[in-house]
C-alpha cells in the first residue's frame, strides 16, 4: 500500500478494497512511530483525520467521490486551517488557532483529502534547511544527521517517509523544490498565480507561491487539478484557465525542446550531480525531445536579487504581529513600544529577526534606491533572459540544487545557507512553474532534476516529468528505515 | 554597518536585541557586501519590475457581508474587553 | 511689514460605499448607539452584547466618550471589521469597485487627469490602530492628478485651486483611552473604511480662503454623492499646511502642519491661531520649527504634536498584494461625464 500513488489509491478506495478510515489509520500509526525520529509534524489531527475518512467513506459509498476523496495529506504549517493550530513554524504563532481556511485548505477539504497534520518548516519560511523552526529541526528520512532542505522541511520529510501520500508546500525562492530534491520526492511549484495565496501566511508576497510535495508526477497533477484556479480573494491570483493536468500527462515528447543553461551547470555544482542530470537528460532525448546549449546570463545575480527584494516584503509583512490581535505578546509591558518591542523580541526567532532588520534597511532611505530598486530592475533583466530562452525552447532543464542534502549545523554562515537556493529562485523571480524530480543518488543521498517551464505551461512539465518516470524509477525508492 | 544603525533599524522594525543577538549581526557586513554584487550591473532603461504577474487589478463589486464572528475571532487576542482589544498606553503619542 | 500666508489642504473624505475598500466588511451608517459600550448610555435588556458601564470612562465633557479624534462611533466595537481589516495572517486586500467609480467621479468634476495604470503601495508604521503594520495606499501614480476647484470669494470673484493629487487609501482603525485603567482601547470598525486624499495645491492665502475652500470641497462632494460628508462622525478630515512669508516673496517659509480638522469653523480659527504664531515668532527674529501640530478647541490654541525629527519614515514600496489599476478608456462612461457636468452646473448656480 505504501508504494501506492494517488490514482492507485483512489482506485483500491473505490474498489473498496480498504476502507478510508482503515488507511487513515495506517497512516496515523506510522506517524507515532515514525515522526519521532524526523520530527516533520508539528500538529498531528487524529481526530479531524478520522473525522474525514468516515465522511470519505460515506461519500465513496454514496458515489459522489472525487479522485482526492479519502486521500490522506498533510499541509505546511503556513496553510491556516480552521480551527487547527498554524503555528507557521514560529514561536509568535504557537498559540494561534486560525478561525479561516486557506483556499487551498478548503478546495482540498472540498474533494475529500483526510487531513493528517500540519508539517514542520523553517519559521514563516524563511530557511532552506528546517534548521529555523520554533519546534525543532526537521531530520532528512535519507539520512537522519542530514537537514531535509527548507521551507517545506517538514513536508517533503513525510512524502518521503511515506508518513502521507501527498503534502502541501509553498516555495519562495525554492521552497519546495529544494527539499523535494533532497528527500526523493516530486516537487511542483505552480507559475505566481496559478494557485491562490489567500490563507497562506505571506513570508514575500510576489514571490510566495503555493505547492505540492508528492511521490510522482501524476499524484502532482491530480493535486494541481484541485488547487490552481482563479480566487477572488487573491488579487494576484490569475484569469488563466486551468486546464485537467493529467489529460496531457501521456503526450509525447517527440520535438519537445529542452534547453540547457550553461550558468546552471557551473561552480558551485558538484560535477557529480551535473552527470546525474546530464543522463537523465539523455533518458528525455532518447524518448524524442531535443536538448539544446542556452544561455540565462543574469543567473549569478539571482540570490541577491531574490534576497534584496524577499527581506523588504517580510519585513512589511510580519509587522502585524505585534501581540494585540493574535499571537505571541510580552508579559508586564511598561508602555505600548516596550510591549511591541519585547513581544516581538520573545515571538520572532534570530533568522526571522535578521531578514526584518535587513529588510527594514533595504526599503529604508539608505537602502531604498541603492537596493530596492536596483534589485527591482535586476528581477527584469533575469526574467527578460527567461523571456528569450522560451523563444527557443519549451522547457528548461537542470539540476534543482548545488550540492546534496548537508549535514545539520555545517553551513558557516547565512550567505552560505542562502546560496542552497542558487538554481531554484530565479523561477520565482521571473513566477515560472518549476518542478523538481528525483534523478538518481551521490553517496546514497537523493538528487533532484528541475525543470522551469513558460509561465502556465505546468501542463508541459508534468507531462515530461511523468514520461521520465515511466522509464525511470528514483522516484519509487524508499529510505531503508521507512519502507 | 555600525552597532548604532543595528540598533535604530531594529527600534525601527520594533524589535529589541539581546547583546548576543547584536553580536550575530557581525555577518551583516558581510551580507551587505554580498548584496552589493548588483552595484555593477547595467540597468540603465530597464524598468523596475514590482510583480512578476503580467495582469491587471481585478475589482469586487461593493456587496458586503455582516457575518462577522467576533468571539471566535477573539479567542484568537490575548486581552480583550466587552469585544474592546486593548493594549498598554502610549507614553508618547504620535501616529496620523 | 507685511505677512501673507501660504496654505495646502490635505482633505480626507470616507466614501460612502456599502463595503470597505479592501475587504466585505460592512460599513453600517446608521448603527444604534446603544450597542456601543464604549458610550455613555448604557441600556437594560437581554442583549450580551450591552455592557454596564464604568463612569470613569464618562468622557471629560461629562457627556459621552470619545476616541481620539473626538468622534463617537456607534456601531458596537469591533461588529464591523473582518480578519482582513484585523490584519490577519494569510488575509488578502480585494479591491471595491465602486471606491475607485466614486474616486473616479471626483476626478471628472474637478477636471482632472485619470491615470489609466496608477498603482498601490505600502506606507509602513507601527501604531496600535493600524492592524497590519502598514497602510495601503497610492504613492507614485495616484489615480488621479493636476484638477481645480473653483472657489467663490467673499469679493465675489473665483479663485482657482489647483489639486495637485487625489488618491485612494484605506482608514485605520480607532484608539480610546481610560475606559481600562492603563490600557488603551481600540476599536476596528474604522479600519479599512475608503478614504480619498485629495491634496490641493499651496494656493490659498488665508483662514478665509481655507474655510470657503472646505465648504466648496464639501459641498461638492456630497453633491456628487461620493460621500455623506457628516463633519461630526469624521467624514471629512483636513490636515492644514500653513507657512507665512513677506508679501512679494517668492520662497516659502517653514511651514507646519495641523493635523485632523474636522469643523470649518475650528479650521479657521485653528489657522488664525497658527498664522499669528508664526508672525509673532519671525516678528521676534525666532525661527517656525518644522513640525505637526493639533488644534486644541477649547483652549483655542495649537500644540506641538511631534517634530519632524520624529517623524517616521514610512518606508513606501509598492504594495505587492495589489496589481496594477488599470482603467480602461471605456470604462469612464459618456452618461457619467453628462450626470456630472449637470451636478456641477447645479453647484455653480448655488454657490
Amino acid at each position: 500500500m505504501l508504494l501506492k500513488t494517488i490514482s492507485g489509491i483512489s482506485h483500491a478506495l473505490k474498489k473498496k478494497e480498504f476502507s478510508c478510515v482503515e488507511l487513515t489509520k495506517i497512516y496515523l500509526s506510522r506517524i507515532k512511530t515514525l515522526n519521532p525520529a524526523l520530527n516533520a509534524f508539528i500538529t498531528i489531527t487524529e481526530e479531524t483525520a478520522l473525522n474525514d475518512a468516515h465522511q470519505a467513506d460515506q461519500r465513496i459509498a454514496l458515489g459522489s467521490a472525487t479522485p482526492l476523496t479519502g486521500i490522506p495529506i498533510a499541509h505546511k504549517d503556513m496553510f491556516c486551517t480552521q480551527g487547527i493550530k498554524t503555528s507557521c513554524g514560529s514561536k509568535m504563532l504557537d498559540n494561534f488557532i486560525s478561525p479561516y481556511d486557506a483556499t487551498v485548505v478548503q478546495k482540498l477539504k472540498e474533494a475529500g483529502a483526510v487531513l493528517l497534520g500540519k508539517t514542520n518548516m523553517d519559521e514563516f519560511s524563511m530557511g532552506s534547511s528546517n534548521e529555523h523552526s520554533f519546534y525543532g529541526p526537521v531530520r532528512n528520512p535519507w539520512n537522519l544527521e542530514a537537514v531535509p532542505g527548507g521551507s517545506s522541511g517538514g513536508s517533503a520529510a513525510v512524502v518521503a517517509a511515506r508518513l502521507t501520500l501527498a503534502a502541501t508546500g509553498a516555495d519562495a525562492g525554492g521552497s519546495i523544490r529544494q527539499p523535494a530534491a533532497f528527500t526523493n520526492v516530486t516537487g511542483l511549484k505552480p507559475t505566481y498565480g496559478r494557485v491562490s495565496r489567500y490563507g497562506m501566511i505571506a513570508f514575500a508576497s510576489s514571490f510566495d507561491q503555493g505547492g505540492t510535495l508528492t511521490r510522482s508526477a501524476e499524484d502532482a497533477a491530480m493535486l494541481l487539478n484541485v488547487i490552481a484556479g482563479m480566487d477572488p480573494k487573491d488579487s494576484t491570483s490569475s484569469n488563466q484557465p486551468v486546464p485537467d493536468f493529467t489529460q496531457t500527462l501521456n503526450a509525447t515528447l517527440k520535438k519537445v525542446r529542452i534547453g540547457l543553461p550553461k550558468e546552471f551547470f557551473t561552480d558551485p555544482l558538484d560535477p557529480k550531480i551535473a552527470d546525474l542530470v546530464l543522463t537523465a537528460a539523455q533518458t528525455l532525448e532518447k524518448m524524442g525531445a531535443t536538448l539544446h546549449d542556452l544561455s540565462l546570463p543574469h543567473t549569478p545575480l539571482t540570490i541577491p536579487t531574490y534576497h534584496i527584494l524577499s527581506s523588504v516584503e517580510c519585513a512589511s509583512n510580519l509587522a502585524r504581529y505585534d501581540g494585540i490581535r493574535f499571537g505571541h505578546c510580552c508579559e508586564h509591558p511598561k508602555d505600548i513600544d516596550d510591549w511591541y518591542e519585547r513581544s516581538r523580541a520573545e515571538g520572532f526567532g534570530l533568522e526571522v529577526k535578521h531578514r526584518i532588520l535587513m529588510g527594514t534597511y533595504l526599503s529604508s532611505k539608505e537602502g531604498y534606491e541603492d537596493f530596492y530598486i536596483k534589485a527591482q530592475k535586476v528581477r527584469r533583466l533575469i526574467a527578460n533572459d527567461y523571456i528569450e530562452a522560451f523563444k527557443k525552447v519549451d522547457l528548461i532543464l537542470s539540476p534543482t540544487t548545488p550540492t546534496t542534502a548537508f549535514k545539520i549545523g555545517s553551513k558557516p554562515n547565512r550567505v552560505a545557507m542562502y546560496l542552497s537556493d542558487l538554481l531554484t529562485a530565479s523561477a520565482n523571480l521571473a513566477g515560472l512553474p518549476s518542478l523538481s524530480i528525483p534523478c538518481g543518488f551521490l553517496d546514497n543521498m537523493p538528487v533532484g532534476l528541475l525543470l522551469t517551464g513558460k509561465p502556465f505551461d505546468e501542463a508541459r512539465l508534468l507531462n515530461v516529468a511523468h514520461q521520465y518516470q515511466r522509464n525511470a524509477d528514483w522516484h519509487r525508492r524508499l529510505p531503508k528505515e521507512f519502507s | 554597518m555600525e552597532r548604532k544603525d543595528i540598533l535604530k533599524f531594529a527600534k525601527m522594525a520594533r524589535i529589541r536585541l539581546s547583546e548576543e543577538e547584536i553580536d550575530s549581526f557581525a555577518d551583516f557586513e558581510k551580507m551587505h557586501s554580498f548584496l552589493r554584487q548588483l552595484d555593477n550591473v547595467g540597468v540603465t532603461g530597464i524598468e523596475p519590475m514590482a510583480h512578476p504577474l503580467e495582469q491587471s487589478q481585478r475589482l469586487r463589486s461593493d456587496e458586503y457581508d455582516p457575518k462577522i464572528n467576533r468571539s471566535s475571532i477573539q479567542t484568537c487576542a490575548s486581552h480583550t474587553k466587552d469585544f474592546i482589544y486593548l493594549a498598554p498606553e502610549n507614553i508618547k503619542k504620535s501616529t496620523d | 511689514m507685511e505677512w501673507e500666508a501660504v496654505i495646502g489642504i490635505e482633505t480626507h473624505i470616507q466614501l460612502n460605499t456599502k463595503s470597505k475598500l479592501f475587504s466585505d466588511a460592512p460599513i453600517h451608517r446608521h448603527s444604534r448607539e446603544s450597542e456601543n459600550p464604549l458610550l455613555s448610555h448604557s441600556r437594560e435588556g437581554g442583549n450580551p452584547e450591552n455592557f454596564n458601564l464604568d463612569p470613569r470612562f464618562r468622557g471629560d465633557d461629562g457627556g459621552s466618550f470619545r476616541g481620539d479624534d473626538g468622534i463617537n462611533d456607534k456601531a458596537s466595537p469591533n461588529s464591523q471589521a473582518c480578519l482582513y481589516d484585523l490584519g490577519f495572517p494569510g488575509t488578502l486586500p480585494q479591491l471595491n469597485e465602486a471606491a475607485v467609480k466614486k474616486a473616479i467621479r471626483f476626478g471628472l468634476a474637478i477636471h482632472a487627469d485619470i491615470a489609466k495604470h496608477s498603482t498601490f503601495a505600502r506606507k509602513n508604521y507601527f501604531y496600535p490602530d493600524l492592524p497590519k503594520g502598514y497602510q495601503i495606499t497610492q504613492h507614485e501614480q495616484p489615480l488621479i492628478q493636476h484638477g481645480h476647484i473653483d472657489i467663490l470669494l467673499s469679493s465675489n470673484t473665483t479663485k482657482r485651486i489647483k489639486i495637485a493629487r487625489a488618491h485612494l487609501e484605506e482608514d485605520s482603525g480607532k484608539t480610546y483611552h481610560f475606559y481600562t485603567p492603563e490600557k488603551m482601547s481600540l476599536d476596528f470598525n474604522r479600519s479599512g473604511i475608503p478614504l480619498l486624499e485629495i491634496v490641493s495645491e499651496p494656493d490659498l492665502r488665508s483662514p478665509e480662503e481655507a474655510k470657503i475652500y472646505l465648504k466648496t470641497l464639501h459641498a461638492l462632494v456630497t453633491k456628487l454623492g461620493i460621500c455623506d460628508g457628516h463633519l461630526e462622525k469624521g467624514q471629512f478630515r483636513a490636515d492644514i499646511n500653513v507657512s507665512i512669508r513677506k508679501k512679494g516673496d517668492q520662497q516659502l517659509g517653514i511651514r507646519t502642519e495641523i493635523k485632523n480638522l474636522n469643523s470649518f469653523r475650528f479650521t479657521a480659527q485653528a489657522l488664525h491661531y497658527e498664522i499669528e504664531r508664526q508672525i509673532a515668532l519671525l516678528t521676534q527674529g525666532k525661527t517656525i520649527t518644522q513640525e505637526t501640530r493639533l488644534y486644541d478647541a477649547r483652549k483655542k490654541e495649537t500644540r506641538t504634536m511631534r517634530l519632524k525629527e520624529e517623524q517616521t519614515e514610512y518606508r513606501y514600496f509598492p504594495e505587492p498584494d495589489l496589481l496594477p489599476l488599470v482603467i480602461e478608456p471605456g470604462w469612464i462612461a459618456a452618461t457619467e461625464r453628462q450626470k456630472i457636468a449637470l451636478l456641477l452646473m447645479q453647484q455653480n448656480a448655488s454657490i
